[in-house]
Parts: structure tokens; C-alpha cells; sequence
């Protein structure tokens, strides 16, 4: 079936202007947004350009708005896509580098900052740091992110204040302070407890909504915000 | 393509639009509760409210009242008993019952404002104003 | 590395306040409802007059409700607009100007509405207030009744 593609192109190497660029291109059933990426950049127009890696949705390279929402193109059959228009753009709320790439340097900033790693001081045991089940169950769903930026750039919050930590980064700070294992939970809330760390989500579920893993982040944000006011007072 | 707007976005959306309009009435009617202290304002003032207009404005406060506290409740059921899974049900659940509310509300009121309109009246009191041993 | 001006602390007071005042505020709106519309002891002969009213917003059990719903929504409510603020101004000036503007609302109308709250009381004629007047039936202003303000309903 043949469908219309309308792709943001974007190269400031040639000094162009944003714009939509209009394919059509027969789309079988089964066929993923970015498998009709490849047909367009090697059957249609090579300058086409957009990231991906493993066509499988582990990844998390091939994060764009996809008909206005965030997903992975990889994980986006044609054919559920309503709308005679398919429209493809690079994820919002960030410096867009070339067409569908867009510029992930304030992403990892915002990641480093909760320390995205394990902190524990004690000695450690000549065998693994044992944790329960039960405690592991608590972090599983969490660690479940590959990291592909859909739900940062989703968020209403993020693109209103760019110094927002973003629910990627909230999301790996629960899963260290949730970890029975972790000790550094006092250092990463100077970061969370700020004006622009945990505070500024006001539950608004764009990023649940994105997440390709299906991971219910704001829930996690709200046990985070939590455990923060309960031993505040 | 603006990105799409689903229920959450939506939700608070309505919650800070009303928020912020709750203020806004809020310091209208310090204002005219302050006006109320007085007997020749206080008369004005309870006449104006008793008019069909206001009784249309008051539906509508009803509505933007009713509407940003169960969406509070839905913020508090979110984070406090992990509805999150559930919010666009809980959203449902609070629009079906904010137009009940709304409804009840509607059929106390809504007469009084058809009277209005049916007799061109829109801003004079529903009733007399007798001065005190004036007659 | 990220700049530090967005990472003062704080916020938490301001999230933790909501949810507690608010669900304070709907207990507190209810009851202010029920006092104030709902409560029909002196409206059920169809009057209500300046004393009426005050009579009922002067009870020491309505100021408590109302003085505290005062200073809990103006709470809530201006912190909601802190929190707009911290959202959406990000120039350090115009910010600045903001939070003040708030403050200033905050106290002027916090004042205006407690000092409102706090006096008000029924007309008083002579040093003694003046009780409540039931009338029945057609209102016929007696002399001693002079300083009330009657509304009658249409049709009454």
C-alpha cells in the first residue's frame, strides 16, 4: 500500500531551512517506519539522514516524533498509523544537528548529574552484593530503560525549562535510590531536590505515553518525590 | 506536527488553566466580600449576584471548581496510591462525575438564567429591594 | 557541566503543601457551601436581610472556617502561581519581579480579606446587636427596625 511520508530535512551545511520533504513509498504489511527510512535513503534520496543501530527496539537510537508522538521507528508499524500523512520529525526539545539527528549532549549532561552509578562505601565482598528478590523487583521495571531519550523530549516540563533533569534521568536516579545496594541516595538528592530536579513534574504522562519499554516512570517520579518530603518532615 | 495532546497533558493543561482563574476569583471575591461589611453595598452587590448573568457566571465557577479538585484527587490518587497505570480511567472517571456535579448545579440555576434571558433582564435583581421602614 | 542557577534547592515544600491544602480546601469548601448556601434557617421565609447575613458570617465557628480557607487557598492558589513561574520565566530579573509581585498579592489581599473576615459583624443600632428578625409572611418594617436592610424574593 502506497503511503505519503512527510520528513523533517533540516542541513545547515547548506545553509537550507527547515522544511518537510513529501515521499510515497509502497509500504507492505509488517513494514516499520524505519525500515520506509531506509527504502527513502537508499531507493529515494541518500542525504536522508537519522539514527539507528539495531532495528529490534533495544537500542534506543531510533527515538523520533512519529504523527506527534514520541516513539521508536523501529517499533512503529506503517500500518497502525492513521491519517493519510505520515509525518516525521526528530525529537522535540532539543538542538537538531541534521534532518531527523538531533543533538543528545544535554541529555547525558542531565544523566550524569544524578550519578547514574552504583555508590557504595563498604568493603566489597569477595562474592556479589547479594540483594533480596523483593528488592530487586522494586529496581526491575526501572532498569528496563535503554535510554533512547523518547520521554525526556516529550515532556512539556522539559521543553518549558531546559535545565529540567527529565524523566530519563529521574527514572535512573529511582533505580539507585531504590537500590537496596546503594548508599549515595543523600548525594543525588542535591540534585533531585532542586528547582529544576524533581519539582518540576507535574504528572503530565507524556512520557509514559512515549516510552517504548512501557515503563511506568511517573510513578516511580512520585515514590522518588515521596521518600523525599517523608524524611523531609 | 504539534506533538499530540493525550489525557495527561490535557489534564494539566485544565489544572493550571483553572488554577490560575481560581486565583484570579479568588481576589474578586475578597474584593467584594470586603464590599459586603457594608449595608448600601452589601444591597448593591446582592442584587447584582441575584441577577440571571451571575447566576451563569456561578456555573461556570461551579464547573472550574469542581474541575481542578478532582483533578487534585486524581494527582493525589497518582501519587500517593500509584494510579498511574490508571490515570486516563481516573480522568474518565472525574469528567463523568464533574458533569454530574455540573448538571446538579445546572438545574438550580439554570431557570433563573432562561428567565433572564426570556425577559431581556440580564443584570437586574431577581427580586425587590425594600429599604428599611422606607415604606 | 550544568549551571548551578537552576539547581537551588527547594520545591519540596511547595509540592508537599499542595496536596495536603488541598485536600484541606475541599473540606473546608464544603463546609463554607453548606454554611453559606445551603444553610436555610433564616432564608426559608424567603428574606434575607443585611443582619441575616452577618449574623451568620459573624459566628466565631464561621470566621475560624473562613479565615483558614483564606489563608489556605491564597496559600495554595499563589504557589500554584510560584510554581508557573519557576516553569515558564527563566530570565533572573523578570523572575525576581514575579516571586515579589506574589508576595505582595499575597499580603496585601492575605490582610485585606482577614481585617474583611474579622470585623465583619451585624448593624448595631445601639451598643446592643440587634437580633436577628423573623418575619413571616409580607415584611411590615417595624419602627425599631430602621437600621435593616430587607431583600424580599419576587413573588413574596
Amino acid at each position: 500500500m502506497e503511503r505519503t511520508f512527510k520528513i523533517f530535512r533540516y542541513d545547515p551545511e547548506k545553509n537550507g531551512k527547515p522544511h518537510f520533504q513529501t515521499y510515497k513509498l509502497d509500504c507492505p504489511s509488517g513494514c516499520t517506519v524505519l525500515d520506509a527510512l531506509y527504502n527513502i535513503k537508499g531507493e529515494l534520496d541518500g542525504t536522508l539522514t537519522y539514527r539507528r543501530s539495531c532495528r529490534s527496539g533495544i537500542c534506543g537510537s531510533c527515538g523520533m516524533k512519529i504523527n506527534g508522538i514520541n516513539c521508536l521507528a523501529c517499533k512503529t508499524q506503517v500500518e497502525f498509523l492513521k491519517g493519510k500523512v505520515i509525518y516525521v520529525e526528530p525529537l522535540p526539545g532539543f538542538p537538531i544537528l541534521r534532518d531527523l539527528v538531533i543533538d543528545l549532549e544535554p541529555f547525558w549532561e542531565k544523566f550524569e548529574a544524578i550519578k547514574p552509578y552504583l555508590i557504595n562505601n563498604s568493603k566489597p565482598p569477595t562474592t556479589e552484593r547479594y540483594q533480596s528478590e523483593e528488592d530487586q523487583l522494586k529496581i526491575e521495571e526501572a532498569s528496563w530503560c535503554i535510554l533512547c531519550n523518547c520521554c525526556t523530549s516529550s515532556c512539556p516540563s522539559f521543553w518549558a525549562n531546559k535545565e529540567y533533569l527529565g524523566p530519563a534521568a529521574l527514572l535512573k536516579a529511582y533505580r539507585f535510590v531504590f537500590d537496596s545496594r546503594d548508599q549515595g541516595a543523600e548525594e543525588r538528592y542535591r540534585m533531585l531536590n532542586t528547582r529544576s530536579g524533581l519539582w518540576r513534574c507535574h504528572t503530565i504522562f507524556n512520557c509514559m505515553d512515549a516510552c517504548p519499554q512501557d515503563i511506568n516512570i511517573t510513578d516511580y517520579i512520585s515514590q522518588l518525590k515521596t521518600r523525599i518530603v517523608s524524611e523531609r518532615y | 506536527m504539534r506533538y499530540r495532546i493525550r489525557t495527561g497533558a490535557l489534564a494539566f493543561i485544565l489544572h493550571r488553566a483553572t488554577g490560575l482563574a481560581l486565583v484570579l476569583y479568588l481576589f474578586v471575591h475578597i474584593f467584594s466580600v470586603s464590599r459586603l461589611a457594608n449595608p448600601a453595598s452589601f444591597n448593591e452587590e446582592m442584587a447584582l449576584y441575584s441577577s440571571a448573568l451571575f447566576k451563569f457566571v456561578e456555573l461556570g465557577l461551579l464547573g472550574v471548581v469542581v474541575a481542578h479538585v478532582l483533578n487534585g484527587a486524581r494527582i493525589i490518587a497518582v501519587d500517593f496510591w500509584g494510579a498511574s497505570r490508571k490515570q486516563a480511567t481516573v480522568f474518565y472517571v472525574a469528567v463523568g462525575v464533574g458533569t454530574l456535579v455540573v448538571l446538579y448545579g445546572a438545574i438550580h440555576l439554570l431557570p433563573a438564567v432562561f428567565d433572564g434571558i426570556s425577559s431581556g433582564q440580564l443584570l437586574s435583581p431577581s427580586y425587590e429591594v425594600i429599604h428599611g421602614g422606607g415604606h | 557541566m550544568l549551571r548551578e542557577k537552576g539547581f537551588e534547592p527547594g520545591g519540596q515544600f511547595i509540592w508537599f503543601f499542595h496536596r495536603v491544602s488541598g485536600f484541606a480546601l475541599v473540606i473546608l469548601l464544603i463546609l463554607h457551601f453548606a454554611w453559606v448556601h445551603f444553610s436555610t434557617d433564616v432564608t426559608s421565609d424567603g428574606l434575607l436581610t443585611f443582619n441575616d447575613v452577618m449574623n451568620r458570617l459573624s459566628s466565631p465557628f464561621f470566621k475560624a472556617i473562613d479565615l483558614s480557607f483564606l489563608v489556605l487557598a491564597l496559600a495554595h492558589g499563589l504557589m500554584g502561581v510560584m510554581l508557573s513561574i519557576q516553569d515558564y520565566i527563566k530570565r533572573q530579573g523578570l523572575r525576581m519581579i514575579a516571586v515579589g509581585t506574589v508576595w505582595i498579592l499575597a499580603i496585601v489581599f492575605g490582610v485585606w480579606g482577614s481585617v474583611t473576615i474579622l470585623t465583619l459583624k451585624p448593624h448595631e443600632p445601639g451598643t446592643t446587636p440587634e437580633p436577628v428578625r423573623k418575619v413571616t409572611g409580607v415584611p411590615q418594617p417595624a419602627e425599631e427596625n430602621q437600621a435593616l436592610w430587607q431583600i424580599v424574593e419576587d413573588g413574596q
